[in-house]
């Protein structure tokens, strides 16, 4: 399953896109991701799913085009 | 009244199909207050002049800077010291001596930004900190006013608008939508920090005036309710649909007044004045620490075992020029007052000087305390 990421959430992740395994939804997502990169458990981003900002937990499979945006600050 | 506008000026855009003389009329009568002249607000302020938008706002209070000129081709090495949002003016006024162009050399704060928003129809952020996007975003929530926002990281961008329903859904999203509480201190770095390519606030910037001109024109499709993002280093851009969150109306404040009294630089803690309690069970242990309890005199309990002063708040701006102590830790009962003195006398102290507030305040340093002393 692949992730895009963008900002320095790539910094964080050592890349802008990101391969895991499996998962059957966005919380599991967050854990996944969390437990993987701790630094990503303090931080502010949305996850996107097939371009659509998700607020609730959503179901997700490989087909899913799935973001992490953070704010960006600079201007 | 309808603004007059000159034909020839105008002519290539006039004549394009899907624009026009009304187009124009709508850009001549509409106002527009930009939030930052730097990077973002270079580039949107010179297009939206040379577009003929009617009466176009300027608010910065800062000086232009050698560093700034690789992304604010506005400036010249010349400007270099001079305030930026009267060189801002004096070159868009060169541009475009048809419009009307306010130029104004001050801070945006909660004091004075709702006044000025009420006397746009639209307000474009091109700031470069989360305090004041915070603070835009929920004085345009507040007082309804359509938001062109941008900003930018390293080699990325991004875009949006808010407050301005959807075309499909009809909804409006804000910022809050998107990220409900500002990031903690420093987990973002600004353009000061970690760097920008010139050319990208650029291309931004460009965008949001491209984006401001078809809101007012209501000429092709927006980015109401829309984030998009572009990466310069592959090209790569990504339109993501936003959702309104229920709860992101409560996270805003409620009423001007609140508005007013709320404090952005705090909420954001953008000077990271807070000091953890071993820290502070550290400096009090050493030399050259003043403690200063900023609480009201009645408050209790009264801090015990620590040599300190108090000063209360009330009367604490009367007290700040003789503060000159190497270090001092302001101290309150849960450590928000304490962060407000910290940020004022961090406003006028001397560069050598530290000034902290101890976080959580005396409730949370009476529990470490008894923790700290067991270890």
């Amino acid at each position: 399953m692949e992730i895009q990421v963008f900002g320095h959430l790539a910094e964080i992740m050592g890349s802008d896109i990101i391969t895991i395994d499996p998962v059957p939804d966005t919380e599991t997502l967050k854990e996944v991701i969390g437990n993987q990169y701790p630094a990503l458990n303090n931080i502010e981003f949305v996850i996107a799913v097939n371009k659509n900002q998700v607020i609730e937990n959503t179901s997700i499979d490989n087909s899913s085009t799935i973001v992490l945006m953070p704010p960006f600050s600079g201007g | 009244m309808q603004n007059s506008f000159s034909h020839e000026r105008y002519q290539r855009q006039l004549i394009l199909k899907k624009f026009g003389i009304k187009a124009q009329q709508k850009l001549a009568d509409a106002s527009v207050l930009v939030v930052g002249a730097g990077g973002l607000g270079c580039p949107l302020l010179s297009y939206l002049a040379a577009a003929g938008l009617g009466r176009i706002g300027i608010i910065d209070d800062d000086i232009i800077a050698i560093h700034n000129l690789h992304r604010q081709p506005l400036y010249a090495t010349v400007d270099i010291g001079n305030k930026k949002a009267i060189v801002a003016k004096e070159k868009l006024k060169a541009l475009n001596p048809e419009i009307i162009i306010d130029g104004f050399d001050l801070r945006l704060d909660e004091s004075n930004c709702l006044d000025l928003f009420r006397s746009y129809d639209y307000v474009a952020d091109c700031t470069d900190n989360f305090a004041t996007r915070y603070m835009i975003n929920d004085a345009c929530v507040i007082l309804d006013k359509p938001l062109i926002y941008a900003a930018v990281s390293q080699f990325e961008g991004q875009i949006s608008i808010f407050n301005f329903p959807d075309t499909k859904s009809g909804t409006k999203t804000n910022y809050r939508d998107l990220f409900p509480q500002p990031p903690n201190d420093g987990e973002i770095l600004n353009c000061e920090e970690a760097g920008v390519l010139g050319v990208l606030p650029g291309i931004v910037g460009t965008m949001m005036a491209s984006e401001t001109i078809k809101l007012i024109t209501g000429t092709g499709k927006t980015l109401a309710s829309k984030l998009f993002t572009f990466n310069i280093l592959n090209n790569q851009s990504l339109e993501l649909q936003l959702t309104a969150r229920p709860e992101t109306r409560k996270l805003i404040p409620a009423d001007e007044t609140i508005f007013r009294n709320t404090s952005y630089e705090i909420l954001c803690n953008r000077n990271g004045f807070d000091l953890a309690s071993e820290e502070f069970a550290k400096l009090i242990s050493g030399k050259n620490t003043t403690v200063i309890d900023v609480r009201e005199l009645h408050e209790l309990p009264i801090l015990e075992d620590i040599n300190h002063i108090r000063i209360p708040m009330s009367i604490l701006s009367d007290h700040l020029g003789g503060l000159v102590s190497e270090r001092i830790v302001f101290v309150c009962q849960s450590g928000i007052r304490s962060r407000k003195a910290a940020g004022l006398l961090s406003a006028i102290k001397n560069p050598d000087q530290q000034v902290y507030s101890l976080a959580g305040g005396v409730e949370n340093w009476l529990i470490k305390k008894q923790i700290l002393h067991h270890v």
